[in-house]
């Protein structure tokens, strides 16, 4: 089922859509409707989704290599990534629900909503969801459009998971105690909702079995992410300390600096391994891919720290220096490992999953 | 007086004297907090004053003699002082390049400069170190700004100075510049950075602070007296003050208490990952004070401030990690949300390499503690480095 040539194509476009220049600089210019717009025709997120959904068909496994490709640079837009989660959400209910039909249909035209898990693919305390209203603070990444629409995966019966959309007018939004939380990392805007029986519309109910299959989908996506920062971060990095003279040489000809470059490429390759084979599991539907998820996203998590902070540090002070980009992938680092469920608890689901 | 008398002399002065020169608010995490230039201008204007008052109690310095307003304490003395003041709130942070690495320099290396060492320990002079360059850091011996001596006696120099903190404060400049080749081509200057040709431009920091600055150095002439040590003499005068450097370091750089008010306050002790963390926290913070009373018994035996100053820099840079490493655990989720914690998170890599990075420090106790053979390529390579300037 894997076509080789398709995802290297998707990665090729992926590549040519990119912004040029310093991440600093182009968070200062603000976002681009242009390159939104570029992305938007990309149709990324209909890669590897079934025809039948709206999708473009092909090997499913093509989101994780649309996600880690995206990370690349930080500049993506993160309407590509939270676009990811919510299809693959949407699609798992498209076949008993018109509504999930209808949003997928929106969200595959680039209208993406922010998106959250509580406890499952995130962090944060439990939601309290009941007879249509939801109250709660949740933490969700999101794409710049305010007022948000939020899709929200909550636990349902037995193992299964219910998923519904939580659609703000401005007044609610405003009384909805937002709060902004692009502080660490302002390439990904994300959100803090503090609700108080917020409005929540219900698409329906996803079984055990599926549920697993999607929280499997949400974890590897995360873990693909992670993936494309550390490489981009390793390339940044391997890049300065070719260019950077010290002691009349390059210092990546010094061996404590060669050692640490390896250490990075080595996490990578590590976590690229990880991603491959989690992926190919879930796309075959095999049993265990959960677990496998498991093992890329813990990894994942405090993989991309190390690799970030020895990037910062290989750029002696220019890596504290606010104009790096090694300190915007250090942001993403510590900013995803804070959104993602924390390491401790995903070994210990792992240990007994 | 013996270091410990002097340290509960100090203690004692201290307890008496500190609390009216408190700054408002509660002590900030870490040296990059952003402040506004206005509560930087008065953070300033407070340090002054606390220097001032300290000279006119004789604190100022314990090691200089009466006369300059110390107490002939020898250099243990000091750093005995600095760790006792280091336990209360105050203006001291901007001073500690004035005081800790430059005034140190001048009295070995230019006793005669009285006036400047007296301006500087009463508080009149702020100082900034003008080192590093955009080609240069690690390998200081390398730097190209250039002073050039005219024929009535003066100099003029001209080049490119980076990450130089408190600049756009300082009053005066101590500045490393070259006028020859090799080692033997250094010099150290004292400089006006108020002179015309010198332009200061802040950078900014991950946190959002601007601690540090660019400095541009465009035909500036420096009277003849502006030298600091002979002529040719900047390599050494420069390694007298980066072993100062390596004393000034303190633990107070590691937060303990404040992370631990902040993780009680959210109800995070309860989590044995949060608490643990702490408790390594806890750790590091007095295996510091503990390398650095090691450091003071050596020094007021009478050595030199040595490489021991390395162990102990490592071993501080890496427990400011691991605090902010204790900071986002403690912040969970909330880390997203900008905080003086969140920023805290952020700060760690500015310790690590401010005062030489963590391969530097590793090869000077590998070479000069370990004894080992050095790297010989590296050592080639210097020496071809060094002939060609
Ligand atoms: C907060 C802050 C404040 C500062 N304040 C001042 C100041 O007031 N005045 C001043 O003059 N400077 C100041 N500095 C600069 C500081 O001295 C330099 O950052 C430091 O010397 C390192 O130089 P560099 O940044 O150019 O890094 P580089 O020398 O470019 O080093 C880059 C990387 O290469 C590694 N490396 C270099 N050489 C070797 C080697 N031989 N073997 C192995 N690894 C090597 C380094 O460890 C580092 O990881 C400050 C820096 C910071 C972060």
């Amino acid at each position: 089922m894997h076509d080789g040539a398709v995802e290297a194509e998707l990665r090729r476009e992926v590549r040519k859509a990119r912004a040029a220049g310093p991440v600093a600089a182009r968070i200062a210019t603000g976002a681009d409707p242009r390159l939104a717009r570029r992305w938007r025709r990309l149709g990324l997120l209909h890669a590897g989704l079934p025809e039948s959904l709206g999708g473009a068909g092909g090997d499913p496994a093509l989101a994780f290599a649309v996600a880690e490709e995206c990370a690349r640079d930080l500049l993506t837009p993160c309407s590509q990534l939270t676009g990811l989660w919510a299809v693959r959400t949407l699609a798992a209910l498209a076949g008993d629900s018109e509504a999930a039909r209808a949003e997928l249909a929106r969200v595959l035209e680039g209208d993406v909503p922010a998106v959250c898990w509580p406890g499952g693919a995130g962090r944060g305390p439990e939601v309290h969801w009941r007879s249509g209203r939801l109250s709660g603070r949740l933490s969700a990444v999101a794409p710049c459009s305010t007022p948000p629409r939020l899709l929200l995966v909550a636990p349902g019966e037995d193992n299964g998971v219910r998923i519904g959309l939580v659609e703000l007018d401005r007044a609610e939004f405003d009384q909805a105690g937002r709060l902004d939380v692009t502080g660490i990392d302002p390439t990904r805007p994300a959100a803090v909702l503090a609700l108080s029986e917020a409005p929540v519309r219900e698409l329906g109910d996803v079984a055990p079995g599926e549920a697993r299959r999607l929280r499997a989908f949400w974890l590897l996506v995360a873990a693909a992410d992670c993936l494309g920062a550390m490489h981009g971060n390793l390339e940044l990095a391997t890049a300065h300390v070719r260019a950077r003279e010290a002691f009349g040489r390059p210092i990546g000809a010094f061996q404590a600096v060669r050692h640490r470059c390896v250490d990075l490429y080595v996490d990578v390759e590590m976590k690229r391994a990880a991603v491959a084979g989690a992926g190919a599991a879930w796309a075959r539907g095999d049993e265990d891919a959960l677990a496998d998820a498991l093992v890329a996203v813990s990894h994942a998590a405090d993989a991309q720290v190390r690799v970030a902070e020895s990037a910062v540090l290989l750029h002696g002070a220019l890596g504290f220096a606010y104009e790096c980009d090694a300190q915007f992938y250090l942001r993403r680092a510590y900013g995803v490992q804070a959104s993602l469920p924390s390491v401790r608890d995903l070994r210990i689901e792992l240990a007994t999953a | 007086m013996s270091t410990a008398e002097v340290a509960s002399a100090a203690a004692e002065w201290l307890a008496r004297h500190a609390p009216a020169h408190e700054p408002p608010g509660p002590p900030p995490l870490t040296p990059f907090e952003p402040m506004s230039a206005e509560a930087e201008r008065d953070l300033v204007t407070r340090g002054r004053r606390w220097q001032a008052h300290k000279a006119a109690h004789g604190w100022a310095a314990p090691s200089l003699p009466a006369e300059l307003g110390g107490r002939d304490g020898g250099r243990a003395a000091d750093v005995a002082f600095w760790d006792a003041e280091s336990r209360h709130h105050l203006p001291t942070h901007l001073f500690e390049v004035t005081t800790r690495m430059v005034l140190p320099t001048l009295v070995h290396w230019a006793p005669e400069k009285t006036a400047d060492i007296t301006r500087l320990v009463r508080g009149e002079d702020l100082w900034c170190q003008l080192f590093s360059e955009p080609g240069c850091g690690s390998d200081l011996a390398a730097i190209r700004t250039r002073a050039v001596r005219r024929d009535d006696g003066r100099w003029v120099v001209d080049g490119q100075k980076v990450w130089t903190s408190w600049a756009h404060l300082a009053d005066r400049g101590y500045l490393l510049a070259r006028t020859g080749g090799g080692h033997a081509g250094l010099t150290a200057f004292a400089i006006d950075m108020a002179a015309p040709g010198v332009e200061v431009r802040p950078i900014v920091q991950a946190t959002g602070a601007a601690t540090f600055n660019e400095v541009f150095l465009d035909g500036v002439v420096l009277p003849p007296e502006a030298v600091i040590g002979p002529p040719g003499a900047g390599w050494k005068v420069a390694l007298t003050t980066l072993m100062n450097e390596r004393l000034a370091v303190g633990p107070d750089q590691i937060p303990f208490a404040a992370l631990r008010d902040e993780a009680g306050a959210r109800g995070s002790l309860a989590d044995p990952d949060i608490a643990a963390a702490l408790g390594a926290v806890r750790a590091r913070r007095r295996i510091v004070e503990q390398l650095r009373r090691g450091m003071l018994r050596a020094v007021s035996e009478g050595a030199d401030p040595g490489p021991e100053g390395s162990v102990a820099k490592l071993c501080l840079a890496d427990g400011v990690r691991a605090a902010a490493e204790a900071a986002r655990a403690i912040l969970g989720a909330d880390l997203g949300t900008e905080s003086p914690l969140s920023r805290f998170a952020l700060s760690w890599p500015g310790i690590k390499n401010a005062g030489g990075t963590d391969e530097i420090q590793k090869s000077i106790v590998a070479d000069r503690v370990l004894g080992l053979p050095r790297e010989r390529e590296r050592r080639e390579e210097d020496h071809r480095a060094r002939r060609r300037r």
